[in-house]
């Protein structure tokens, strides 16, 4: 206790390597605002991350040379305040206050300085040389934001600099003023108007000892009861603070309201007046297309015809009737009919022994049929739907989606937020299975997982629904509505099933952009490609399956052991084969169900059951397997059995219901 | 002109930007065969395709040849 | 100090306001708030009431659902 100073918690202390000869520069700020960008830029991105010990937050160190000096440079982790309960807010708090650091670079993004300078305010403060780096300067400046730096310095009493921490420009700048920072003296603590701010200068004049941060800060902290700050009070005051402490208590209590707010307000206040003082927008925020196109897009009442229209045309038009029709018409008639299956046909004949052609080029042959499915039938309907896919993605419309869909979503247990893996299941059902993983929590997981498996449609098995239903807007009407039916009924009563507390939402809505060709053009391939390299390795497993299926007689078998389920369904005994292949993988089903009505084996009532059955029915092997490793075996199979009556039993009705009103 | 040395992502949801290395890359866990390649955005999940090399590759050659 | 405080679903279209208390400062949800800078002092507008609440601080944009919304107290201008 008699050594009690500052020396007993630097830096060392904290467990973090410190080399106390190097100058050492933290920079701080909010999330998003370039820090990563501008620790990059100073380090040249050689960097060890650590554990700041105890915690699971990470913090990135970097040597950088700043004016041939050699220094070290430590990236914090985001924050916009540095009280709050969070662990990294705990962790930077920890971290300032142990002295970790010499300079204190804020880093702000410079269209939004009014909500970063309250943190600015807080750091100066800790009384510690500080600078503040306005990134994103090139952005602002296509705002229209004009920003007096000379004027924001002299009332902060720091150093403040306008970069570009992508473009590298201002960089030079800032090193100039980091080293300046840490020569001269730290700058004085701003002075708040009114009751808190004399709050706060009576208990920081009642501090005597020799502290890491300022006492201004440190009087903010005490105020606020906090911890970290009582106990640094209590070891290094010479009466172990007994006055000071009792004078703070006394002030906490007089707040009437929570004096965190009390405190938080002032500075806000006082970020405001600096903010209004410095910074001027010359166009108002918001007259923009892209702002407006967005606020329409996210009022249902403009939002819900604008999403019907898009479906409409992208997934209807687009998918199913250009992807699904013209150009699977071509691939399949021209290309393979007149070309490549003929070739190999040819080619195969010379080999005498049957079985073997029949692997090749059979009725269910790799190349005839398992090449042909994923060249002709999946990739052109895969690849349109992908190019709206990215169409969307890339004009930021899916965070709209989230907003409108959150109501319907609380229903079923979850919130918004669970677009993305259902948006996701709609390109991919397993890869979204596996970002379940990223709701808050265990049952929106499992909710997810469920509705994914059940009522989510992957990109293959949409885009050949749209390619087969696309002469019967009628039956399409049917299909969309049963399954909607489905996942909202079955939903909701999962949702009550499941017990447990209803998940939160909130979402920051980034502006709509008007999609880059380039972008879009680079996801879908990227999409494509990945798809193909999945899909076809799988197509051809199948092929072989059914193909020794059919060799040994177990293929027939099992297609006679599903005929009366499936004649229950009143469909064509051929439609176990597609059942069948569904299990393997569902596109590959769909790409079967769509052979067979081409072939016109199916009525339209028979069209729309197969297609009802076959979305609801158990996901592809590789999703059951994700469902397993993410679920685990008894949610998993759970889930299986579940669906299977589910789907079967809304064919069944549906088929009643069809042919009775037919 | 300095090069940025990573390449940098805007996530297709929620537009905020991350370093494609910063991203936890699903391939790890994935069940599937490696032929993917994803990248997770850190600020809100969502999987983002990563643009194949070979079309990078393409993009700077016909860069180089356009003019 | 505002002299009344509401909570964010009161606020009509378009007003502008000052968000003087978040319930649960402390607390899972407000935190999220707290972590994308909607603080004390902020100052905010209403966009949009439904389905989800949607308001601008600065020059950002955020949706919240009702029973946060409830949550955040704002007093209008002084
Ligand atoms: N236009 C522009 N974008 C920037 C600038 N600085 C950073 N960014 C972008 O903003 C994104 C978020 O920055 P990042 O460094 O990840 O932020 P952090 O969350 O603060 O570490 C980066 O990925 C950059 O692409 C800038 O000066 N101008
Ligand atoms: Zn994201």
């Amino acid at each position: 206790m008699a050594d009690g100073r500052a020396s007993c918690h630097s830096a060392g202390g904290t467990g973090l390597p410190a080399d106390s000869s190097r100058l050492r520069v933290a920079l701080v700020g909010t999330p998003n605002v370039g820090k990563s960008a501008l620790f990059n830029r100073l380090t040249g991105r050689y960097v060890t991350v650590s554990n700041y010990p105890g915690t699971s937050v990470e913090i990135s160190r970097g040597a950088g040379t700043l004016g041939g000096e050699q220094v070290e440079v430590i990236d914090t982790p985001g924050m916009y305040s540095l009280t709050g309960s969070s662990e990294e807010q705990r962790m930077v708090r920890r971290f300032l206050f142990n002295g970790g650091a010499d300079v204190l670079v804020q880093v702000a993004d410079a269209k939004n300085l009014s909500r970063m300078l309250s943190l600015t305010l807080q750091l100066v403060e800790l009384g510690r040389p500080t600078v503040l780096a306005v990134n994103m300067m090139d952005e602002a400046v296509r705002h229209g934001i004009e920003l007096d730096v000379t004027r924001l310095s002299t009332q902060l009493g720091i150093a403040v600099v306008p970069i570009v921490a992508v473009e590298g420009s201002g960089i030079e700048d800032l090193k100039r003023a980091i080293i300046r920072g840490a020569r001269e003296r730290a700058p004085l603590p701003p002075v708040y108007g009114n009751g808190v701010g004399t709050a706060m200068r009576g208990v920081g004049a009642q501090l005597a000892g020799q502290y890491p941060i300022g006492t201004t800060a440190l009087a903010a902290l005490l105020i606020q009861a906090d911890e970290e700050a009582i106990a640094a009070v209590r070891r290094t005051e010479a009466d172990g603070g007994e006055q000071v402490l009792m004078t703070a208590r006394r002030l906490t209590e007089t707040f009437d309201a929570p004096v965190a707010y009390k405190i938080a307000l002032e500075r806000q206040q006082a970020a405001d007046d600096l903010a209004r003082g410095s910074v001027s927008q010359s166009r108002p925020f918001g007259a923009d297309w892209g702002t407006r196109l967005g606020h329409a897009l996210a009022r249902p009442s403009t939002g819900i015809p604008a999403l019907l229209v898009v479906l409409y045309l992208g997934l209807y038009k687009f998918v199913g009737q250009l992807g699904g029709g013209t150009m699977v018409d071509w691939l399949e008639r021209v290309l393979f009919g007149r070309h490549i299956n003929p070739f190999f046909e040819r080619l195969f004949l010379g080999i005498p022994w049957e079985p073997v052609r029949s692997l090749f080029v059979g009725e269910y042959g790799l190349l005839t049929l398992g090449v042909r499915y994923a060249v002709a039938v999946i990739l052109p309907i895969v690849g349109a739907f992908f190019l709206f896919f990215s169409l969307l993605e890339d004009s930021g419309y899916f965070p709209r989606l989230a907003l409108l869909v959150d109501r319907t979503f609380k229903r079923l247990g979850l919130s918004g937020r669970a677009v993305i893996p259902i948006v996701l299941g709609l390109a991919c059902d397993t890869m979204a299975t596996m970002v379940t993983r990223t709701l808050e929590t265990k049952r929106e997981r499992v909710l997810a997982t469920f509705l994914l498996a059940l009522a989510i449609p992957c990109s293959a098995q949409l885009g050949v629904i749209m390619a087969l239903m696309a002469q019967q807007p009628l039956a399409l009407s049917v299909w969309l509505g049963v399954v909607i039916a489905t996942f909202v009924v079955i939903g909701a009563l999962g949702a009550r099933v499941l017990p447990g507390e209803g998940p939160v939402f909130h979402m920051e809505l980034p502006p709509l952009r008007r999609p880059r060709l380039s972008n879009v053009v680079t996801k879908t391939v990227a999409r494509m490609q990945w798809y193909f390299l999945e899909v076809l390795p799988l197509f051809l497993l199948a092929s072989v399956f059914i193909w020794l299926g059919h060799l040994t007689g177990v293929f027939e078998l099992l297609s006679r052991a599903l005929g009366p389920l499936v004649r229950s369904l009143g469909l064509p005994p051929e439609t176990a084969t597609v059942f069948l292949f569904g299990f393997f993988r569902r596109d590959y089903g769909a790409a079967g169900l769509f052979d067979l009505q081409r072939q016109g084996v199916l009525d339209v009532v028979q069209v729309t059951v197969a297609a009802v059955t076959l979305t609801l029915f158990i996901p592809c092997v590789a999703q059951f397997l994700m469902m397993l490793k993410e679920r685990g075996v008894r949610t998993a199979v759970a889930m299986f059995v579940l669906i299977t009556p589910i789907a079967f039993g809304a064919g069944f009705l549906l088929n009643l219901v069809l042919r009775s009103v037919r | 002109m300095s090069q940025a040395t990573a390449r940098i992502m805007i996530c297709g949801f929620c537009a905020r930007e991350f370093e494609e290395d910063r991203a936890q890359t699903a391939c790890g866990s994935c069940l599937l065969n490696g032929g993917c390649r994803w990248a997770r955005c850190p600020h809100c999940g969502y999987e983002n395709p990563e643009s194949p090399r070979w079309m990078d590759r393409l993009a700077t050659w016909v860069d180089r040849h356009a003019r | 100090m505002p002299a009344e405080t509401l909570p964010l679903t009161d606020l009509a279209l378009g007003e502008r306001a000052c968000v003087t208390e978040l319930s649960g400062f402390y607390d899972a949800p407000a935190a999220h708030l707290v972590a994308v800078g909607v603080l004390p002092g902020t100052e905010l507008t209403l966009l949009q009431r439904y389905p989800a609440f949607v308001f601008r601080v600065g020059n950002t944009e955020f949706a919240v659902d009702e029973g946060l919304a409830r949550r955040i107290r704002v007093g209008k201008r002084r």
